[in-house]
């Protein structure tokens, strides 16, 4: 475990200040978001974003559930986006600002292997927005589970589980694909750009599959979605470690 | 001899574009080994091949009995690089990247500590340990970045136009302990555009254009380049002095370089009393006569001239 690398890339954002608490403070944004519209939702004030919701999404008609709890669920899901697109800023940023600032030189030219290397950096990035969402979807659990009378029936312990087991996943795949698109571009706002591009529609594609697949009951295919991310996150490590080059990076980048 | 580097036909492109096309060199232990050329001459690409940092297109490269193709790894814990721009992180202390790096160099926790003070204080920068880097001035990193490299005492250090911030005074404190690594059995390659450095610092040097133009000592390359090796003070006897110079056959080439007459003589020890003798004798007054010093730089900027016209 390249622990030193996590520490000196922590000791780094922490040193960051402005830049980490405008990034840190989005996900309570979304729990906030979420924390009011349910209330209002609870109170049958959300008539409209219900209609519109079953609208553009004709399974919730198909799941005939409770509307606030429709609004509850999809919440909890949009949590997902917070381990995926936090880190990203970060990450993208963090490989090409080493190239620029002539670190990423020094660094290589020790011992140190790509996969320690990287296995650092994809660390220390998702391990704070792993543990923010997870934080925030616990308030938010406790929220649902204080004001909803059978939270119990339409929150299952297997949707829980799988919720917070998606995050480190959903996490690292985000991450191994930025360092992916970081090790083929050669400018920051290229990474950014890119980086967005790439693992937005891909977070996005996944966490569709999973509101859809919420719709069902089946304990089996919420496990079959974490095993799936699971194996994901680790094949797409492996291609990040891979297509890592340093030769291109050490001697294109300008 | 026992040689440290061995560098057999490294060639390296880039796309289309050839930027070592065959070098071959042998670099022995303890030597402090220059790398002089051109801008674009392959001097970098060809330490970040030593360093492990890019592959080479073909050739071998053995350091330290590792095969380059083969040990990377094991080649990386015994060798140090320093680059022109100091690698360190600007928003972490002086502490925090010794740190950093000693633990990329494998470096005992216990060690780390003192190993760190003592080389702080060898650069005079313990006084700033706890200030982040991003604060020191541009002299001052480049001592740090030379300290992350040296952490590990590496065997074989690749020094890329190390002294470009640095301020005189530490250039002659750097200058000192370059040759105090290679007395202690280390062996130096540096880069350069400085050739004052070269000529006071290195052994041997080779003078690379994508491949190797001269391997020899600046001793050596002073002697064989320089067009004239006497320089002799007339005083106010110019013309007379021409004309006896013009005649004397020990004298193979000659320019008058305002009150004094440079001079190409094949064998000055013998050939100078017989010349001042004959200027003595046609009443000249010889003011001095002594052996022209040329720098390296003439003798460098010479050899460049002449390849420039064999293209």
């Amino acid at each position: 475990m390249p622990t030193f690398v996590i520490i000196r890339e922590w000791k780094e954002l922490f040193a960051n200040r402005s830049v980490l608490i405008t990034n840190l403070a989005a996900p309570f944004v979304i729990l906030i978001m979420a924390l009011i519209t349910t209330v209002f939702a609870q109170n049958g004030k959300m008539e409209f974003v219900l209609t519109l919701m079953k609208l553009t999404n004709p399974l919730l008609n198909v799941a005939g559930e409770d509307g606030t709890i429709a609004i509850a669920r999809f919440y909890f899901l949009l949590f997902l986006i917070v381990p995926a697109m936090i880190p990203l800023t970060f990450a993208t940023s963090s490989i090409i600002t080493e190239k620029i600032t002539g670190t990423l030189e020094s660094v290589l030219v020790t011992p140190i292997s790509t996969r320690e290397f990287l296995l650092g950096k994809i660390l220390a990035f998702s391990l704070p927005s792993i543990a923010l969402t997870w934080v925030i979807q616990l308030i938010f659990l406790g929220f649902i589970f204080a004001s909803f009378e059978n939270a119990s029936s339409h929150f299952s312990i297997v949707f829980i589980l799988a919720m917070i087991l998606l995050v480190p996943f959903i996490s690292i795949i985000s991450l191994s694909l930025s360092v992916v698109v970081s090790s083929k571009v050669d400018n920051v706002a290229a990474a950014q750009q890119f980086g967005a591009l790439l693992v937005l529609p891909i977070i996005g594609l996944a966490i569709s599959q999973v509101i859809f697949l919420s719709m069902m009951s089946n304990p089996l295919i919420y496990l079959g979605l974490v095993t799936v991310c699971a194996v994901v996150s680790l094949i797409t490590f492996q291609i990040s470690v891979k297509l890592f080059d340093r030769e291109h990076i050490i001697s294109k980048w300008k | 001899m026992e040689h440290v580097i061995e560098m057999k036909d490294l060639k390296k492109s880039f796309g289309d574009k050839n930027v070592l096309n065959g070098i071959s060199l042998s670099i022995p232990k303890g030597t402090i080994f220059g790398l002089l050329g051109p801008n674009g001459s392959g001097k970098t690409t060809t330490l970040r091949i030593l360093s492990c940092l890019i592959e080479p297109t073909s050739g071998e490269v053995t350091i330290l009995g590792h095969q380059i193709s083969k040990h990377k790894e094991e080649i990386r814990k015994k060798i140090g690089c320093v680059t022109e721009s100091p690698g360190v992180y600007d928003k972490l202390s002086v502490l925090d990247n010794l740190e950093f790096f000693a633990a990329c160099y494998q470096i005992p926790k216990a060690k780390r500590a003192s190993r760190i003070e003592f080389l702080l204080r060898q650069f005079d920068l313990w006084e700033r340990r706890n200030d982040p880097a991003g604060r020191l001035s541009k002299g001052m990193k480049q001592k740090l970045s030379i300290i992350c490299a040296i952490l590990h005492d590496p065997e074989v250090l690749f020094l890329d136009e190390v002294t470009a911030n640095l301020d005189p005074v530490s250039i002659r404190k750097l200058k000192d302990l370059i040759r105090e690594w290679a007395a202690s059995g280390k062996t130096i390659i540096m880069s350069s555009h400085i050739l004052t450095e070269i000529d006071e610092l290195c052994h041997e040097f080779a003078i690379i254009k994508g491949e190797v133009i001269r391997l020899t000592t600046p001793q050596k390359f002073r002697e064989e380049w320089s067009t004239y090796n006497v320089i002799l003070d007339v005083g106010a006897d110019l013309q007379k002095s021409e004309q006896i110079i013009k005649e004397a056959k020990e004298v193979e080439a000659y320019k008058r370089v305002e009150n004094q007459f440079h001079l190409r003589i094949a064998d000055p020890e013998t050939a100078n009393p017989q010349l001042v003798k004959k200027l003595v004798a046609a009443d000249v007054t010889v003011k001095y006569i002594t052996p022209l010093s040329v720098s390296l730089e003439d003798s460098y900027l010479s050899l460049l001239d002449q390849e420039k016209e064999a293209i």
